[in-house]
């Protein structure tokens, strides 16, 4: 399946907006670390990725353990990557 | 009194009607009393089986994340004689060592092989699939055990027994019903709770004992994450969430995004009409959450406690104006505070039958005493009958998904700083870490911490590293003084700086 990273980029930031305040959300680049960086919490990384996980029919149990810092950008390339598998 | 006398008082309102309700998939499933005794009875037969060369009486450890089986499982351990240790499903390779050894367990139930020279595992899911009738020998066990967060080595493990769990139940809820109206205008016993928080956690695990024999059925979210969780109890009609302010902090913030305000009418659209009871648990509720509990149209109820003590107070938000109060006692405790200071602040100590009855140490099981008072570490004030909770005193961070950090015990992961003057410590409600050195921080040490960093579990990582070309103050016991931390980087900062791990 062919997916847009934009789009997979606009859906992360979409829940980032149901559980953070917009100005914070506004503060976040497609580069920074979600946990490292961005001090965001354990819930709202599960929502993250169990909305593309949903949304893209892509399996991404190991990629949330996030033994690796993921951001916006990485995600959304793991997950085209995965989705066109 | 054992394991028998929990397992009928949770079972008994539910002959007629769902006890717990799941999803497989789109499907809703469900069982009521006869079906879960049936499935503890599978599981049980199974699992004697399996631990036939296990001695009755050795501990067994439960390793599974939530799951419709979690409770028949656990009962059925209990059924055929063995006291089970109850497990977090994430703890890394050296955490859960150290529990087997604590412990001295003989064997484990959990999501994936974990069979040691000394240690027999059953895959859950084995027991899913097993169609076994019942055990053959039936020798109830009195004894459960929670361990706090073991980061690292230093596990902690405490023993309760079924006559405190049945004893904590019945006080929690003759409290609720003695403090709250709701309970006298609503028929709970027709009402659904969500259950979100881990069943092998002491709040977990005492949400379900405690709202079970009341004759509330559980229910579970139909997926992971917390959309799931607001959606589970808006299309189902769950009357009570229990949960951390974590997530209670999301779901105001969904409210927020959706509807554009988290007031009592938006709340009801995010989580349904009849939602009408909230607990927040786990963690403090600070003042901005406070703030929005208040305005929430839920019965939104706040309290204290801990895994060494059980449930101590629960009290409603909008009694009292102040953001730290906790709550009543729920009774089952007596209560010092030790050495109160002018605004009568003190440590909050506690004992009482609730309190935990042993330790499991080195494999030995140590009980308390009985006649002591046990310290909590957290600083508290009363009025009244009124709790206040003022802060802590040890070293222990506690998240507001509910997560505590041992400050020290995250120190032992970083050992090989042991020749560099270093510390752990709280920074921005995150554990930072800063050493002492005068030379320059090398590759090697920056590659160190990053791969020690993320050994760890995402929610106890180090969030900051500083290098300091001064030395760190310290206490008068000659100890790296952790509290004054957080202030002293700010006031040096041109002589410590950070270390950044992640990009160049």
């Amino acid at each position: 399946m062919k997916i847009n990273i934009e789009e997979v980029k606009e859906t992360i930031r979409g829940v980032l907006l149901e559980l953070m305040e917009e100005d914070a959300v506004a503060k976040i680049s497609d580069n920074d670390f979600f946990a490292e960086e961005m001090g965001i919490g354990s819930m709202t990384i599960v929502q993250i990725f169990v909305t593309c996980q949903e949304k893209y029919n892509v399996d991404l149990s190991n990629e949330i353990q996030l033994s690796e810092p993921m951001s916006i950008q990485t995600l959304a390339e793991t997950v085209v990557k995965k989705a066109e598998q | 009194m054992n394991f028998l006398n929990v397992y009928e008082e949770i079972t008994v309102p539910f002959s007629e009607r769902p006890m717990m309700i799941w999803f497989e998939g789109d499907e809703k499933k469900n069982c009521n009393a006869e079906g879960f005794r049936a499935f503890t009875d599978s599981a049980a037969a199974y699992l004697e089986k399996v631990f036939s060369d296990i001695p009755k009486g050795r501990w067994i450890g439960l390793k599974s994340r939530n799951h419709p089986m979690w409770y028949p499982v656990f009962f059925a351990l209990e059924k055929i004689g063995y006291p089970v240790l109850l497990l977090d499903e994430n703890i890394d390779s050296l955490a859960l060592e150290s529990f087997c050894r604590q412990a001295k367990l003989a064997g484990i139930v959990s999501e994936k092989d974990e069979s040691t020279e000394n240690i027999i595992c059953c895959k859950i899911s084995d027991i899913l699939f097993s169609s076994c009738e019942k055990p053959e020998n039936i020798c109830w066990e009195y004894r459960v055990a929670f361990c706090t967060s073991g980061t690292t080595g230093n596990a902690k493990i405490f023993v309760f027994h079924a006559d405190s769990v049945i004893e904590q139940s019945r006080r929690v809820r003759e409290s609720l019903i003695s403090q709250e109206k709701i309970f006298s205008e609503i028929d709970v016993s027709s009402c659904l709770v969500i259950q979100t928080l881990p069943q092998r956690h002491c709040l977990g695990f005492g949400l379900t004992m405690l709202v079970l024999p009341w004759g509330l059925s559980v229910i579970l979210p139909e997926k992971e994450g917390i959309f799931s969780v607001a959606d589970t109890c808006r299309k189902h009609g769950v009357f009570c969430l229990c949960t951390v302010p974590a997530i209670w902090k999301g779901l105001f913030r969904m409210a927020q995004a959706r509807f554009g305000n988290c007031g009592s009418e938006s709340m009801h659209k995010l989580l349904g009409e009849k939602m009408l009871l909230a607990v927040s648990a786990g963690a403090r509720l600070n003042e901005t959450l406070w703030e929005k509990a208040m305005d929430s149209g839920l019965t939104f109820l706040n309290g204290w406690g801990m895994t060494e003590t059980g449930f101590v107070s629960i009290g409603n938000v909008s009694d009292d104006k102040s953001v730290d109060y906790v709550g009543k006692l729920v009774g089952g405790h007596e209560t010092e505070i030790l050495s109160p200071d002018e605004n009568n602040f003190g440590e909050l100590a506690v004992n009482g039958s609730i309190v935990y009855q042993s330790v499991l140490v080195d494999g030995e099981e140590i009980p308390r005493d009985n006649g002591e008072f046990y310290r909590t570490g957290d600083i508290f004030s009363l009025d009244d009958g009124r709790y206040y909770f003022r802060g802590r005193r040890k070293s222990v961070l506690i998240r507001e998904d509910g997560e505590n950090i041992y400050l020290d015990e995250l120190e032992s992961h970083f050992s090989f700083l042991e020749n560099e003057q270093f510390c752990v410590f709280e920074h921005n409600e995150q554990p930072a870490l800063v050493f002492y050195s005068q030379k320059d921080v090398t590759e090697e040490i920056t590659e160190k911490l990053r791969t020690v960093n993320y050994s760890l579990p995402v929610q106890k990582r180090i969030s900051k590293f500083y290098c300091s070309n001064i030395p760190l103050p310290m206490t008068s016991k000659g100890e790296t003084a952790r509290y004054y931390m957080s202030s002293y980087i700010n006031e040096n900062s041109e002589n410590i700086r950070e270390i950044v791990l992640y990009r160049q």
